[in-house]
């Protein structure tokens, strides 16, 4: 009798471990950001980056990440899907919710076997990042996004 | 007997796998519940302020020439013993890394790299600089200044990823905000030395990065830690008051204000490193 509980006490935490392992690895935001990284060279620099963990709730959440951005200077916003189970909705806007006069200034169309998304404003002033995460009934659901800023602000030779 | 036990066997397996396979029950879920669009719109707003490198080489593009003995000196590293002033002197140290590099002084440089990483074993983030190899890249690529500064680049981009998987977010402010001091300092220093129209208009344009900088330190300070910190911020933070986010047009300060700008950076730097 020992032995069977055991046994099926072994495979339990087994089962609960790869589980919580599969979580974990569902947002490795060093591996995302590296592959993000690959996309700023030869031009860009790295500048900052942001990882915006959350839990799908039962309703529609939005997250904004404010961006200073100095006028003038070229800059290579990157995006990384790849720790989301569900498509979010990305748009950047000129102004923070509720300001009368925000513009929409892009908008990620998610596709099917792609993860990096590439936006590279034409001016540079502050920026404002929305995620709009959709509702899920699995609310113990979690995903992250991965935010890279590149900047360039002179002609760069390539490094190798 | 032995039915109970494999009763209770096939329960723990059983409801592991149900635990371990939730994400497949989503559709039988959906179905039971009522669609309604309510939105959660966060109150908080998340910030991301720039690396202390860029902000160093737009100034230097701006013509920040280099003055030796500027920077704070190494030997003053010793003098910071709570993790408050070791983090904003982390930032300090950061930024006059960055001059130097930019200035190839790769001697300088070098000490500076060896002074974070003391200042870094007392905040506990040795690993940072030890496994990048930092001296030996900031060797072999001595005089190679766009090399060198890729490798601050990595730095940060090391020391961002190393905060974030800590949930020490809030520490790459106040880190920020030691950066973002010293290089004011340098700004406004090397502006006293021969005044610089270009400089001046970057030095201004940091309107944009102080305004997030503050909210982002506020942010975090539940517990009242930062309010110092934060007051001498909004002090030099008046100096902007007329700068207008809505407006299109290029915000510069005048000579008077630029002066009394420099005042008030110089006595906050003296103040951060302890002088």
């Amino acid at each position: 009798m020992k032995k069977t509980i055991i046994l099926s006490l072994s495979i339990s935490i087994l089962i609960l471990t790869t589980a919580a392992i599969q979580v974990v690895q569902e947002c490795d935001a060093t591996a995302l950001k590296k592959e993000l990284k690959r996309e700023l060279r030869p031009d860009y620099k790295y500048d900052s980056s942001k990882t915006s963990r959350f839990t799908y709730k039962t309703k529609v959440q939005v997250k904004e990440i404010e961006v200073p951005l100095f006028m003038g200077e070229k800059y290579r916003f990157l995006f990384n899907t790849a720790g989301l189970s569900k498509d979010i909705k990305v748009e950047i806007y000129s102004k923070r919710i509720g300001h009368k006069k925000r513009k929409l200034l892009y908008e990620i169309e998610q596709k099917e076997n792609q993860h990096i998304y590439v936006f590279e404003p034409t001016k540079s002033r502050k920026m404002y990042i929305n995620y709009t995460i959709p509702e899920s009934a699995e609310v113990e659901q979690k995903g992250c996004m991965i935010f890279v800023l590149g900047y360039k602000l002179a002609v760069l030779k390539s490094l190798d | 007997m032995q039915k109970v036990t494999i009763k209770i066997a096939a329960i723990l397996v059983a409801t592991s796998l149900l635990y371990a396979c939730g994400g497949t029950q989503e559709e039988t879920i959906e179905e039971d519940v009522i669609v309604e669009e309510v939105v959660e719109v966060e109150n908080q707003i998340d910030y991301v302020l720039p690396s202390p490198l860029q902000i160093a080489e737009l100034f230097k593009n701006a013509g920040l020439t280099y003055i030796g003995d500027l920077t704070n000196p190494i030997s003053n590293v010793d003098n910071y013993n709570s993790k408050y002033d070791q983090k904003l002197n982390f930032g300090i140290y950061s930024a006059d890394m960055a001059y130097c590099i930019m200035n190839n002084q790769t001697q300088e440089s070098i000490n500076y790299l060896s002074t974070l990483r003391k200042v870094s074993e007392k905040l506990w983030m040795t690993d940072i600089l030890n496994s990048m190899g930092l001296s030996e890249r900031l060797e072999a690529n001595v005089g190679n200044e766009d090399s060198l500064t890729y490798i601050m680049a990595d730095l940060q981009m090391q020391m961002d990823d190393y905060l974030d998987k800590n949930g020490m977010g809030y520490t790459g402010s106040i880190i920020f905000a030691g950066a973002w001091i010293e290089t004011m300092y340098l700004g406004v220093k090397v502006n006293e030395n021969e005044t610089n129209e270009k400089l001046i208009s970057r030095l201004s344009e940091q309107a944009i990065i102080l305004e997030s900088l503050i909210a982002s330190i506020k942010q975090n300070d539940d517990e009242n830690e930062f309010s110092e910190l934060i007051t001498d911020l909004e002090k030099i933070n008046a100096h902007f008051a007329e700068f207008d986010n809505e407006s299109e047009d290029e915000f510069v300060l005048s000579a008077e204000a630029v002066k009394s700008l420099s005042e008030d950076v110089t006595a906050l730097r003296a103040k951060t490193i302890g002088e």
